[in-house]
């Protein structure tokens, strides 16, 4: 696939939509709940389809933020050699932030 | 980086007060800077009464050249929002100066911000004519034909709210993205132009032409801050030409 700037563009549209809806299925399957009860809670998560919803709000924040701060360090950051070192800082923070999300998850569920 | 503060050069102080305060006086604060004088910027006031001026703020800088102060410099031309020349910022906002009325006891005018500043109220526009020479700005049809080319009343209409920009820059020049990135950022009176001849049933060169702005700097500097439309003199919306212009290339 041809992965331009109009896809990016795209994406993040796409993932900003799939995070409205996770966070309101979330929102609204959490209603009612004690919150404070960790037994809840974890009972909660141990529904595939909340860890699912769960999983998809954070990686839809997780990827609409990627698109979000690479277009921000384009806008201010001019000098090449610093925005490819923050650039790369940036995506290994994601990638750290995402595989604590996928463990957190399948920590819950096991 | 972006540089955030001014440089010491640039840096704004008070200049030259001509006339004095009383009943029925406007003062209008006026940025002057000579490149061959060396000092920075200055603001100078100028007492004026009102009943001596037209109702527009080019009226009032017309009066100043001609009976105070004639080495004021700024660019105008047609006096009724047509030629674009009078561009600047009063009070704040990026206008033509011709269709700007003359309203309340204070006037600020400032050239068109983040320009380069030849004299006083004259900004460089050489770059943003070169981003304009860039979009190819005249129909590409290879028709050797030598009838005359019609449009549909419906074509025709697609160029509503485009055709009218003046190129004036007060959009350009109001867009932060432009302000950080005005050498690689099209900007949305350019990209306005872009699309007007994009939509245009008469051109055929519609792919090429989304082709060369599926750039990441080009047009998606644009985050619709919507300071274009806001700002524009003539009303148009450049906001709503560049959504078009990515809707297209999401769909082409």
């Amino acid at each position: 696939m041809n992965f331009t700037y109009t896809s990016k563009w795209l994406f993040q549209k796409i993932f900003a939509i799939l995070f409205l809806i996770a966070s309101f299925y979330t929102v609204y399957s959490l209603y009612g709940l004690e919150l404070q009860n960790y037994d809840v809670i974890t009972g909660w998560f141990k529904n595939y389809l909340n860890s699912f919803s769960v999983l998809v709000m954070l990686s839809a924040i997780i990827l609409h933020s990627n698109i979000g701060l690479s277009s921000i360090i384009d806008d201010y950051i001019h000098e090449e050699s610093l925005k490819q070192k923050i650039i790369l800082i940036k995506n290994f923070f994601f990638v750290v932030l995402f595989f604590i999300t996928i463990f957190s998850l399948v920590k819950l569920n096991l | 980086m972006v540089q955030l503060s001014l440089p010491q050069h640039s840096r704004v102080s008070e200049g030259k007060t001509f006339g004095k305060d009383g009943k029925n006086k406007i003062v209008f604060n006026v940025y002057r800077w000579n490149r061959e004088s060396g000092e920075n910027p200055k603001i100078d006031k100028f007492f004026i009464d009102k009943s001596k001026l037209g109702p527009m703020v080019l009226d009032a800088l017309m009066f100043i050249k001609s009976k105070i102060d004639p080495s004021l410099t700024f660019r105008r031309s047609c006096r009724e929002g047509i030629c674009g020349s009078c561009s600047m910022n009063v009070n704040g906002t990026n206008t033509l100066a011709c269709l700007k009325p003359i309203v309340g006891k204070e006037i600020n005018i400032y050239p068109l911000p983040h320009m380069r500043v030849l004299k006083d109220l004259i900004p460089d526009m050489s770059d943003f004519y070169k981003q304009y020479e860039s979009i190819q700005p005249w129909l590409k049809n290879k028709t050797t034909s030598k009838k005359e080319n019609l449009q549909s009343p419906e074509d025709r209409k697609k160029l509503d709210g485009l055709y009218e920009c003046v190129l004036c820059a007060c959009c350009s020049t109001s867009c932060p993205s432009y302000w950080w990135n005005g050498d690689k950022f099209l900007g949305p009176a350019i990209l306005l132009q872009a699309y007007r001849f994009i939509v245009d049933s008469r051109d055929k060169n519609k792919k090429q032409r989304l082709n060369e702005l599926k750039d990441k700097f080009k047009l998606y500097r644009c985050h619709t801050i919507m300071n274009c439309t806001k700002t524009c003199p003539k009303n148009l919306n450049p906001a709503k030409a560049i959504s078009e212009i990515k809707k297209l290339q999401v769909s082409s």
